[in-house]
């Protein structure tokens, strides 16, 4: 089965053709603002008068360009597989009585000396070994024979 | 063997599981009718989850020791407390899961269960 990725790259070329194009127009302004030091005050009151608007504008058309990816993103993530529903049912590694046994951390170690049981590595399971009938009231205390 | 569990989509994936390795099982939303069923079929393993609106999953094991005495309890949990853990196993629950847990563990519990049962 085949899935659709994002398509990011024609975006990324777009933001950087835009952002070289404001560091060459910066570049020019500058150097004809140096070539034309007697004006240097004009021509920054222009520049400024220029600039302003589009750092603006840019600023504006970049922040819709975000909104719209995102809004992009969360309606593919939504048409995508719900592959877990409830949990994950994939089994990961069998677990036997063995290999509960074996891995005892510390809070299993903690369990152990108040109740019969071992977990596995995750912590998540917990066996219930020396309970052979669950009618006992009184549990045995120590897991390893 | 019984599953207990409030929520339809968790019985019907632990149905499938089961299932799919030859276990019949019966499934139920409502504490009170596992207990009723139990009470007349008396199920060798019954997989009992803890947080129900009616009724807690320890209350039902609680009431199962006295129905059922030769039932198997294997107890999950979404929310694993130490405090309900300690206390499932100490009142004779076979197996305390919390998930998520795996399908291999899962089987591996209720194969423990069901060798102690018999």
């Amino acid at each position: 089965m085949k899935i659709a990725l994002p398509n990011c790259s024609l975006d990324a070329s777009l933001t950087n053709r835009r952002v070289a194009l404001c560091i060459v127009s910066l570049i020019c302004f500058l150097a004809g603002g140096y070539l034309v030091s007697p004006y240097f005050g004009l021509l920054v009151m222009v520049m400024l008068a220029t600039l302003g608007p589009l750092v603006g504008r840019g600023v504006a058309v970049s922040r819709t360009t975000n909104k719209v990816e995102e809004t992009g993103t969360a309606v593919q993530s939504r048409n995508l597989r719900q592959v877990t529903v409830a949990w994950d049912y994939r089994p990961k590694r069998a677990v036997g009585r063995d290999t509960a046994f074996e891995c005892v951390g510390a809070e299993t170690a903690e369990m152990v000396s108040s109740s019969p049981a071992a977990s596995n590595e995750n912590d998540n399971v917990w066996f219930n070994f020396a309970n052979l009938d669950p009618t006992l009231d009184e549990p045995m205390k120590k897991t390893r024979p | 063997m019984c599953l207990l569990d409030d929520d339809p989509s968790v019985l019907k994936g632990l149905s499938r599981l089961l299932s799919s390795v030859d276990l019949q099982a019966e499934t139920f939303r409502n504490p009170t009718e596992f207990l009723c069923y139990a009470q007349t079929h008396r199920p060798m393993v019954a997989l009992v989850d803890v947080c129900m609106p009616q009724m807690s999953g320890l209350e039902v094991q609680s009431r199962l020791r006295v129905i059922s005495p030769s039932t198997r309890v294997i107890v999950f949990t979404g929310k694993d407390d130490p405090l309900v853990r300690s206390t499932a196993l100490n009142t004779g629950a076979s197996a305390f899961l919390t998930k998520p847990f795996d399908d291999e563990e899962l089987l591996t519990a209720i194969r423990l269960a069901l060798a102690s049962a018999t």
